[in-house]
């Protein structure tokens, strides 16, 4: 069997649980429940999003979405092994949580493990392109400073071509070695 | 009328790395302030320092770098140029936001105007220019030909500024995790003719992502054959690239 593993991670509300429904060929094991604090949305996921897709009889690969906060981590430890890629999930509106980010990046540390990474802003499709682009900068101003090397797009994950799209770019990548 | 040019610093965050978190915020918050005041300009960062140009009525530009200063989001505030105008150099930016402000052709008139006012600059306050902008001309326009080098990206291209096509996203996968000898990029004729190449690959210089090295001292290694591959080709498939 081959399989390799994509982890989805990112702050709440990012889409992770929504990325996975939508590529997903099983339906996803949700861990959904209602949040008893208001984050601005009615559930959120407390453990892991499952998700498959087979490429043949004896190839798939597994999505994962998980939390991108640091108290999480126990869930970063399942998935940070046999990665194909790390999909870093970051929603449009506001400054990133850079001191979660970076600890996300060190955890999973995509340099130093040639781990393949992209990074998708997300709930953008109605943005002020200038203010996009502005982010974009930001965050890739970020990245490298830590000398990763990572397309950032912008993703609908409820869009399954858009969707599709990060899994293309992510295939690209892995393809030269 | 009048004109502010300052360089600030971003501070240091506790891991030691240098990045100014915040500049969307600034951005969107100034271009909204900004249009009110009716004051237009610039805004650029490099390697860990901020530079801004701010124009409009006098009262308006001294109150709001005023504001500015105290922002805790950078220090060390050095004002460069601080003179009377009577016309604008940004007059369609609330603020204008730029990658590099050696590639922007509003900058570069303004700062070919502002010539003499550059040589009565103090040394740091050159230093502090040159972060951003060349002063020596001494430097030949290169004719650079990538022959005999290898390449890599420094970051991926924002694909508002280059398109996000097939053969943009190949090249660009192909550089991103190790340098690449120019030669097999051609050889591999995934990128169409040298012409084609090139224009690609020049375009990643402006945009100031591509890596130009000389020479390695390792080879990079060669493909390996395999479980990677099986898993690309069948992940392609399901992606219906054929
Ligand atoms: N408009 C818009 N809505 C989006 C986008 N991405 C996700 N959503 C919606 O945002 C909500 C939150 O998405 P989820 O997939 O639950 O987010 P999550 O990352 O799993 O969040 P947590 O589990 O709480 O960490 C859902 O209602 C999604 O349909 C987007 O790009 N645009
Ligand atoms: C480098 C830098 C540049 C800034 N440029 C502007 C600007 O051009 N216009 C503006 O209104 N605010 C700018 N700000 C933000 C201001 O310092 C301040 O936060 C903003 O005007 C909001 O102030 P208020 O909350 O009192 O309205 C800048 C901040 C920094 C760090
Ligand atoms: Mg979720």
């Amino acid at each position: 069997m081959d399989y390799r593993k994509l982890a989805i991670v990112g702050e709440v509300g990012a889409g992770k649980t929504m990325m996975v429904s939508t590529l997903s060929e099983i339906s996803p094991i949700k861990t959904e429940a209602k949040s008893s604090i208001d984050i601005g949305k009615e559930y959120t996921t407390v453990g892991i999003d499952y998700g498959r897709i087979s490429l043949s009889e004896d190839t798939a690969l597994g999505l994962y979405g998980v939390p991108g906060q640091e108290r999480y981590s126990f869930l970063w430890e399942i998935v940070n092994n046999n990665l194909w890629g790390l999909l870093i999930m970051i929603k449009f509106g506001g400054t990133p949580d850079y001191e979660n980010l970076e600890k996300l990046l060190s955890f999973f540390a995509p340099k130093d493990n040639e781990t393949t990474c992209v990074i998708a802003i997300t709930h953008c499709e109605s943005a002020d392109e200038q203010d996009l682009e502005a982010l974009s900068l930001e965050v890739q101003l970020m990245l490298q400073s830590h000398q990763i090397v990572a397309p950032i797009l912008n993703v609908d994950p409820r869009d399954r071509d858009s969707a599709i799209t990060v899994l293309h770019i992510l295939n690209a990548i892995n393809n030269q070695t | 009328m009048k004109c502010i040019t300052y360089v600030s610093k971003v501070v240091a965050r506790k891991n030691g790395a240098v990045i100014p978190i915040g500049l969307s915020d600034i951005f969107s918050a100034a271009r909204k302030k900004n249009a009110e005041l009716e004051i237009t300009g610039l805004l650029s960062y490099r390697a860990g320092y901020y530079i801004q140009i701010l124009e409009g009525d006098s009262d308006a530009v001294d109150q709001l770098f005023s504001k500015i200063k105290s922002d805790p989001r950078h220090q060390n505030i050095s004002v460069l140029f601080d003179f009377k105008i009577t016309q604008r150099s940004f007059p369609n930016w609330s603020m204008k936001l730029v990658g590099s402000v050696n590639k922007d052709q509003n900058f570069l008139q303004f700062m070919s105007q502002s010539s003499e006012k550059i040589w009565s600059l103090d040394n740091t306050q050159k230093q502090l220019l040159e972060v951003f902008y060349g002063l020596d001309n001494t430097s030949p326009a290169s004719i650079q030909t990538y022959q005999g080098k290898h390449l890599m990206l420094f970051a991926w291209p924002d694909f508002r500024q280059i398109s996000q096509s097939p053969t943009v996203i190949e090249l660009c996968a192909q550089l991103t995790k190790k340098p690449y000898p120019y030669e097999s990029l051609l050889e591999s004729r995934r990128f169409g003719t040298q012409q084609q190449l090139d224009k690609i690959l020049k375009k990643f210089e402006t945009l100031e992502i591509l890596n130009v090295m000389d020479s390695l001292k390792q080879s990079p290694q060669a493909n390996q054959i395999g479980s990677s591959t099986r898993f690309y080709s069948k992940m392609r498939t399901f992606l219906g690239l054929r």
